[in-house]
């Protein structure tokens, strides 16, 4: 059962990256991308993670996703349509794909003893790893340090962008 | 299989409860504020009018399903779909009665040990369709009703969040059962310890569901009507049975949260004479008297500017409710040691 949820979700996930990537309409785009973003919330949701469901559905479609479109619906279609998708630089696209993909490879062959890989590997993450229990431990407890500091990242870029945008009103008056 | 069974049974029941239950609250709405304002609200269809809901929701079906040829079909088709779809899955998770409730089947579809976090998750998802049917309907006034809206949503889910915190940390779980069965083990309904996380919720919760005061989204003297001006007959019907629906939402969620769910008040001095009464009622009674309330403020206060509503979660909310989480934090520490 777990093993046929896992296939179509993940099925899902990959078909709906695509038209992410190929939709013209950016729109439409975003709304691929909630596709995806849920898919992998049930993936999450198969690993016994529910906090970490939650979390993504709540941060990545509820906040992030929703101010994609509050911009994106402001777009104009009509020059939308008339430019064209995709850069024409095939060259520098096959390279670096071709440099991706001999990364994931590489790092597939190199660490197969670390990561127990397939179906099995499910046992040992069951063991509650994204309950919010263990998620606030290991957030508060081993990486409270990181966690802060990225903490006043985030106010300091709050704090910047509300400054840029003032100082542009002022210039304009 | 047997579980398989009884989870769609209840789905069922709900669905069928919840549509009813919004419809009559249009009816609820329209007699209310009647009489509030010296008339006599809905009377021709049924004895006091209590046919109405029936006949405007035929009327609804029967009308002619317009979508503007200048809209993108498959999202403005969309649109009010994701819209219903949020509005009712957060009815999985909330309780109606207690675990031997339902003849024994338990009061809810499924106790998720963090069911609360998937209620606010799915909450927050119902904003797409709104933003969605507004960008579709290309149109301005929708559009327009459809930016105001989630400005609005987003703003005031955080205070949101942070004031149900309060009561979390009381519980000690993100479950809604166990939530109410620690109202019931302190004895105490957690509004009485959390009352200003309560009063946030509330005011929080009527601007979440575009309801005046904070009705912007929708106002008609400025923006027609918002992000479904364009909608109209079944799909139009869709949107506002959602809209009704999420309505009914935060009054069980502050029910369950805040006013011990399908717990009776005062048990030590009612339970000789009303243990016969099912917690099913108690909630139902309970989730009534909220919406009265939702019903109560529109008739009573006037509109906010939006420079307003956005200063008041802002500048207000969500400070107390920042403080208010810090401050039961300390308190339970305190109790501890």
């Amino acid at each position: 059962m777990a093993e046929i949820i896992f296939w179509s979700l993940s099925a899902i996930a990959l078909v709906f990256s695509f038209v992410v990537i190929l939709a013209k309409n950016p729109v439409r785009s975003a709304i691929a991308l909630i596709a995806v973003l849920l898919a992998f919330a049930g993936l999450y949701l198969i690993l016994d993670s529910e906090f970490i469901a939650g979390v993504q559905i709540l941060v990545y479609i509820g906040g992030i996703t929703v101010l994609y479109m509050f911009v994106v619906s402001m777009m104009r279609l009509k020059r939308i349509n008339v430019e064209s998708q995709f850069s024409r630089q095939w060259l520098a696209a096959i390279i670096s794909a071709i440099a991706f993909f001999v990364e994931v490879i590489y790092f597939i062959l190199k660490g197969k003893d670390f990561f127990k890989m397939g179906m099995n590997s499910k046992i040992e993450v069951a063991n509650g790893l994204g309950t919010v229990e263990n998620v606030g431990k290991v957030l508060y407890g081993k990486y409270v340090l990181p966690f802060e500091i990225a903490t006043v990242l985030l106010l300091a870029a709050i704090i910047g962008t509300v400054l840029l945008a003032k100082r542009e009103k002022k210039e304009m008056e | 299989m047997d579980f398989l069974l009884v989870a769609v049974v209840k789905i069922i029941i709900i669905l069928v409860f919840i549509s009813l239950g919004v419809a009559y609250l249009t009816y609820l709405e329209r007699k209310v504020i009647g009489h509030m304002q010296v008339r006599l609200g809905p009377m021709r269809v049924g004895w006091h009018g209590l046919l109405q809901p029936i006949a405007d929701g035929l009327k609804l079906v029967i009308k002619e399903d317009i979508i503007p040829t200048q809209s993108d079909k498959l999202m403005f088709i969309l649109a009010p779909v994701i819209c219903f779809l949020h509005a009712f899955i957060v009815y999985t998770f909330i309780p109606f009665d207690g675990p031997g409730g339902f003849w024994g089947y338990g009061g809810y579809v499924s106790d998720v040990n963090v069911g609360l976090l998937f209620i606010l998750a799915v909450a927050s998802v119902g904003v797409v369709g709104i933003i969605l049917g507004g960008w579709a309907s290309n149109s301005k006034y929708p559009l327009l009703g459809s930016l105001r809206s989630v400005a609005q949503l987003v703003s005031y889910e955080v205070a949101m969040g942070l004031a149900i915190m309060g009561p979390i940390l009381l519980a000690g779980s993100l479950s809604m059962v166990e939530i109410v069965k620690a109202q019931e083990k302190m004895g105490v309904w957690f509004f009485v310890p959390q009352i200003v996380a309560f009063v946030i919720y509330f005011i929080c919760g009527v601007a979440e569901t575009n309801r005046a005061p904070f009705d912007l989204p929708e106002a008609e003297s400025e923006l027609v009507g918002g992000y479904h001006t364009e909608y109209s007959g079944f799909r139009f019907a869709i949107f506002f049975l959602a809209e009704y629906a999420n309505m009914i939402t935060v009054s069980a969620i502050a029910v369950t949260v805040f006013l011990g769910g399908w717990m009776m008040p005062f048990p030590s001095l009612l339970k000789p004479y009303l243990s016969f009464v099912p917690g099913f009622v108690w909630f139902c009674l309970k989730v009534m008297f909220f919406l009265f309330v939702y019903l109560w403020i529109r008739a009573t206060f006037p509109r906010y500017r939006f420079d307003q509503l956005m200063s008041i979660g802002w500048k207000i909310l969500l400070p107390l409710s920042i403080a208010n989480l810090v401050v039961t934090s300390f308190i339970i520490l305190y109790l501890k040691m």
